[in-house]
């Protein structure tokens, strides 16, 4: 029998090749472990949210600007549309606003850029009264140099009905609400109702009136949201899709064929517009529109925006 | 010479050491060559999955900052001010122990390794403002990136404006 006891003349030789393979196997065994635990973390990644919090940055956004919104409209309602008032509330709303996304761990900030724009507020001398659009008479203009306009909105409680009607009986004889352009050119909304619905056509100078929108009137009062396209009863409301309101910036508002309806309305325009002097015609101090500056810091995102909030401005 | 004759222990426990040693180093080599190749194929195949879950992260965080630049983008065409976004992208630097890079081009963003050499591709759904990479050749390398916006003029397209993405 050979001699295999460890006390022979090389007895460190033998085994070596067991001894390296077994390394080379425990290295690959390492490499395979190590493989296998980066696949069990990528498949953790995978499923996890790993974009940078862009929602809550547009949220912010979204929630100071419906504030500021809110603002602007009880100060013009209630306040005697003071700008300086919501200067100040806008100032006093941007520590809260830092507080209140402290509690999120993140950094938000909210702060005027500029002072706030003045405007003057239109609507009939008794506001919340309807009463026809004959008075100064049946066609007449509301407001001339204009040069900006938002939250334009008319309330009817009673309109004209009028059975399939022509182009020319609609210009005649349903209640029309015209945008003087003076280089791109008059349009003009006719409502009118036809079998229980508010029917809105368009016309232009070259163009007969053509449908535009329509809705159920319902029992109640109807409102044409005109800067927002918007109609809405009170059961329910219909997205016009940017058929209302002028693609250009109108320089007057007129009314056509008041006596056809009846309701109220409400306007806000800028500080330099005319509006006509009628004593049934009521002329306020309005704020038109406030700038602010908004910013969202977290550990990942960095956002600044600077936004102009104007409530009811055409799209 | 006799007694050598007889004497049959030195020959067969010479060849049969040799055949047990040529036997086993066979079978040792084998089984390194097979888990060799078994760890070649496991590694490129964990590459090419985390430099996937890599690339839809990316495209995630483009599409979120494009997001941001419209808003940013629209807000500044009716204030005239200047709006920003600077949104990071926590990227691991190397996958399966191996580098890699990134390029970006035309929706479509392509990370590259070599070794294993790999190329993966991962589009992005197309967004409203351009993206660019700021780099030398047009590749980053992998680990954290920056994506930054600024609005541009006032009255400007939104396409006028560029998410540039920074190593």
């Amino acid at each position: 029998m050979a001699d295999v006891s460890p006390d022979s003349d090389s007895p460190t030789d033998r085994g070596q090749l067991l001894l390296v393979t077994a390394l080379a196997l425990a290295v690959l065994l390492v490499t395979v472990a190590l493989l296998l635990n980066t696949a069990i973390f990528t498949e953790n990644v995978a499923t996890r949210e790993t974009t940078a919090d862009g929602r809550a940055a547009i949220e912010l956004r979204g929630e100071a600007v419906t504030a500021v919104d809110d603002l602007i409209e009880t100060e013009n309602r209630v306040g005697g549309g003071d700008p300086g008032d919501v200067e100040s509330a806008v100032d006093a709303m941007g520590p809260l606003v830092d507080r209140e996304r402290a509690r999120h761990g993140t950094i938000g900030n909210l702060s005027r850029n500029g002072s706030a724009t003045p405007g003057r507020l239109l609507r009939w001398t008794n506001p919340d009264t309807a009463r026809p659009f004959d008075d100064p008479g049946a066609s007449w203009r509301l407001v001339d140099s204009l040069a900006e306009s938002r939250a334009f909105t008319v309330e009817l409680t009673d309109v004209r009905s009028l059975t399939d009607p022509s182009g020319t009986v609609i210009e005649n004889q349903a209640f029309g609400v015209r945008f003087v352009n003076d280089t791109a050119g008059n349009r003009t909304l006719y409502l009118y109702e036809d079998g229980g619905r508010l029917i809105v056509e368009r016309a232009t100078e070259t163009t007969p009136p053509s449908q535009q929108c329509a809705i159920d009137a319902g029992s109640g009062t109807m409102t044409v949201d005109l800067s927002g396209d918007r109609l809405s009863t009170t059961e329910t409301t219909v997205d016009c899709y940017r058929g209302l309101w002028p693609d250009d910036s109108p320089d007057a508002i007129e009314f056509r064929n008041g006596d056809a309806a009846d309701g109220t309305f409400s306007l806000t325009v800028d500080d330099g517009a005319v509006p006509i002097a009628d004593p049934d015609v009521r002329d306020d101090p309005a704020v038109y529109a406030v700038t602010v500056d908004i910013s969202y810091t977290s550990q990942d995102l960095a956002f600044e925006t600077t936004v102009r909030v104007a409530p009811g401005e055409p799209r | 010479m006799s007694r050598f004759s007889r004497d049959r222990r030195g020959v067969s426990v010479t060849v049969g050491y040799v055949l047990m040693l040529a036997v086993a180093g066979l079978l040792l080599g084998v089984l390194l060559t097979a888990g060799g190749g078994l760890l070649q194929g496991q590694s490129e195949q964990v590459v090419d999955d985390e430099l996937t879950v890599i690339g839809s992260q990316l495209a995630a965080n483009i599409h979120e900052a494009d997001r941001l630049a419209q808003v940013a983008h629209d807000d500044a065409n009716t204030t005239a001010a200047t709006g920003s976004v600077e949104l990071d992208v926590e990227l691991p630097q190397r996958v399966a122990g191996t580098g890699y890079r990134i390029e970006i081009r035309n929706g479509t963003i392509s990370l590259l390794t070599s070794n294993p050499t790999l190329n993966v591709t991962v589009r992005y759904p197309e967004t409203t403002v351009p993206v660019e990479t700021v780099d030398s050749g047009g590749q980053l390398d992998g680990g954290d990136l920056r994506i930054v916006y600024e609005t541009p003029p006032a009255g400007s397209p939104v396409e006028a404006g560029r998410l540039e993405v920074r190593g």
